[in-house]
């Protein structure tokens, strides 16, 4: 199938954005996913916490005030503080005394003070319809940067949430 | 309601489990009149693919009425008569948007557990595995289904129940094989499998202009079903020493234009390789045996398109030097139902097309753990059993 070449450039722009990002942050496991949106959209969705709740589904839920978020997770709160640059979402873990712990953020520093708790990168494809979502978090379990970026795609392109909701599949002793 | 559970390898049961409801705002609910069974539900049933869990409610070809609307469907209302795809697709991604309905980017709750195996993840399904979604099936009396408008087709007056039901799997699957074979004037055309897709695949060849309509199978009653329901000719290949000398002497010593494989991994193939194939799969070293679709690669003409349309789970013995080779092209899918629905009831409507010859077994949702045993057997004839569950 022939895509117009402008999709195509931006594609491999955006490719090439991210890839330059992973080479700045050794040791990051990440997740990518294209949403049929743009990066507005996207952002402004990542950056409401009923959203966030939403994406987590199972896992736990998420709080905010102004640009404080405090994360629930099987039991345990997470306080983190939303910082953005162009076109990156950073939820990093505050110290004990509720300040943002400093970060180094110097491209290509392997020793950055700090890791993000969550972060998604989003970059615009060159028409701007679309994104590139990037997200990389220390969310328990494997795939739960997967999961998480998979139902923003469908919240954001459906306005649903897959879900087996309370369905007969599976006798509830067994799940 | 009442409905067929998977309980464990090869345990099944008809149980008491709770009815679905909306959950979505653009889901339906479906009471289903017609359900019936599949090949590739052997598969788990059987234990060799993995995914179900113990009380799940399996089935994914079927056609009801609906009951219940989310309150975002615009199209559908309650007390349509409808046939649905059994891959779940949004209508809103990437995929659903040039037609590849079973690869639908956000219809899987599981998708995260199939991602390691394929990369990316297929589309939900109907009663199917949970990495496939894990949705209730429809071997029951009610049914959930997703994004009502883009799943449920109303089934026009003149088509019947039965007629309709095929629609939902073995009618669009065979069809879309057939149409993978970019079918031109004076092509033949050769269909591995006599089951539903098979025959199915056969009659979509004929319907989109194949000269010729070669099925092979080993079961009589499935040989005299394509040539009297389909008009096709018919090899069975368990009477020949082999597959790809029998075609090329059908065809003038060319070979088939394409060839449908339409058997997968439950296939009974003849010779050494079936015999070490089935070894393997004895000892679980290797799932599948694929000597249908490497009989379907060696028995394609030069140039040729074979058509997948079997299920496999990973094959470990693909002839790739003969694909090369010989300059196949390989086109396989999961169905893109939704791309051939309208058009398929439309010959039904029509008389063009006929399929409630495939259900030949009927009998209550009741009786489906011994409709399940019959139709694995292969007993008196069986090529689908149809449940009703009300
Ligand atoms: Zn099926
Ligand atoms: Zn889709």
């Amino acid at each position: 199938m022939a895509l117009p070449r402008n999709v195509l450039t931006g594609a491999r722009d955006a490719a090439a954005k991210l890839l330059t990002h992973a080479r700045a942050n050794p040791g990051s496991s990440s997740q990518t996913l294209t949403v049929e949106r743009p990066a507005e959209s996207v952002l402004a969705a990542l950056r409401d916490p009923a959203v966030l709740t939403r994406l987590l589904g199972d896992l736990g839920s998420a709080t905010a005030d102004g640009s404080r978020y405090a994360w629930t997770l099987g039991g345990e709160t997470v306080e983190t503080v939303l910082t953005e640059t162009v076109d990156v979402l950073r939820f990093a873990r505050t110290a004990t005394d509720g300040v943002a712990e400093p970060e180094d953020d110097t491209e290509g520093g392997a020793d950055r003070a700090v890791e993000a708790w969550a972060e998604f990168t989003v970059v615009p494809t060159r028409d701007g319809t679309r994104s590139e979502v990037r997200a990389r978090s220390q969310l328990p379990g494997g795939t739960a940067d997967f999961t998480v970026l998979y139902r923003l795609r469908a919240l954001l392109q459906t306005g649903e949430i897959p879900t087996l909701g309370p369905q007969p599949t599976t006798r509830e002793e067994d799940r | 309601m009442r409905a067929l559970v998977w309980n464990g390898v090869n345990d099944l049961a008809v149980e008491t489990v709770p009815d679905p409801h909306v959950v979505n705002p653009r889901d339906v609910v479906l009471e289903v009149s017609l359900t019936t069974t599949c090949g590739s539900d052997l598969h788990f049933i059987d234990g060799y693919l993995p995914g179900m869990r113990k009380g799940d409610v399996f089935g994914h070809e079927f056609t009801g009425t609906i009951v219940e609307v989310g309150p975002e469907v615009r199209d559908r209302k309650v007390g349509d008569r409808v046939v649905v795809p059994s891959f779940i697709a949004c209508g809103n991604c990437w995929y659903c948007d040039r037609q590849l309905y079973s690869l639908c980017d956000t219809t899987n709750p599981n998708a995260a557990a199939q991602q390691p195996l394929l990369g990316y993840p297929s589309g939900g399904i109907y009663g199917y595995t949970h990495p496939f979604g894990g949705y209730a099936g429809s071997h029951a009396q009610f049914v959930r289904v997703p994004f009502g408008d883009v799943n449920c087709f109303p089934v026009p007056e003149a088509v019947d129940d039965l007629s309709a039901l095929f629609v939902s799997d073995a009618v669009p699957t065979g069809f879309m094989g057939a149409d993978f074979c970019d079918i031109s004037p004076g092509d033949t055309v050769a269909v591995f499998g006599a089951g539903a897709v098979g025959l199915m695949a056969a009659a979509g060849a004929k319907i989109l202009g194949a000269e010729r309509v070669i099925v092979l199978d080993r079961l009589p009653e499935r040989l005299a079903a394509a040539r009297d329901h389909v008009g096709a000719e018919t090899v069975d290949y368990s009477d020949v020493d082999s597959v790809q000398e029998a075609l090329r002497e059908a065809t003038g010593g060319r070979g088939p234009d394409a060839v449908v494989e339409a058997v997968g991994m439950e296939g009974h193939g003849t010779g050494l390789q079936n015999v070490v194939d089935r070894a393997k799969q004895a000892v679980r070293a290797e799932t599948d045996r694929a000597t249908p679709l490497r009989e379907a690669v060696l028995a394609c003409r030069k140039g040729g398109v074979v058509a997948l349309l079997g299920v496999y789970g990973l094959t470990d013995s693909f002839p790739t030097g003969v694909v090369l080779n010989k300059g196949l092209t390989i086109r396989a899918a999961q169905q893109h139902g939704q791309r051939y629905v309208p058009r398929l009831l439309h010959h039904l409507a029509a008389g063009e097309l006929q399929t409630s010859f495939l259900a030949t077994h009927r009998m209550p949702l009741e009786d489906a753990v011994e409709g399940y045993r019959i139709f694995k057997e292969k007993e008196d004839g069986c090529l689908r059993a149809v449940f009703s569950p009300s």
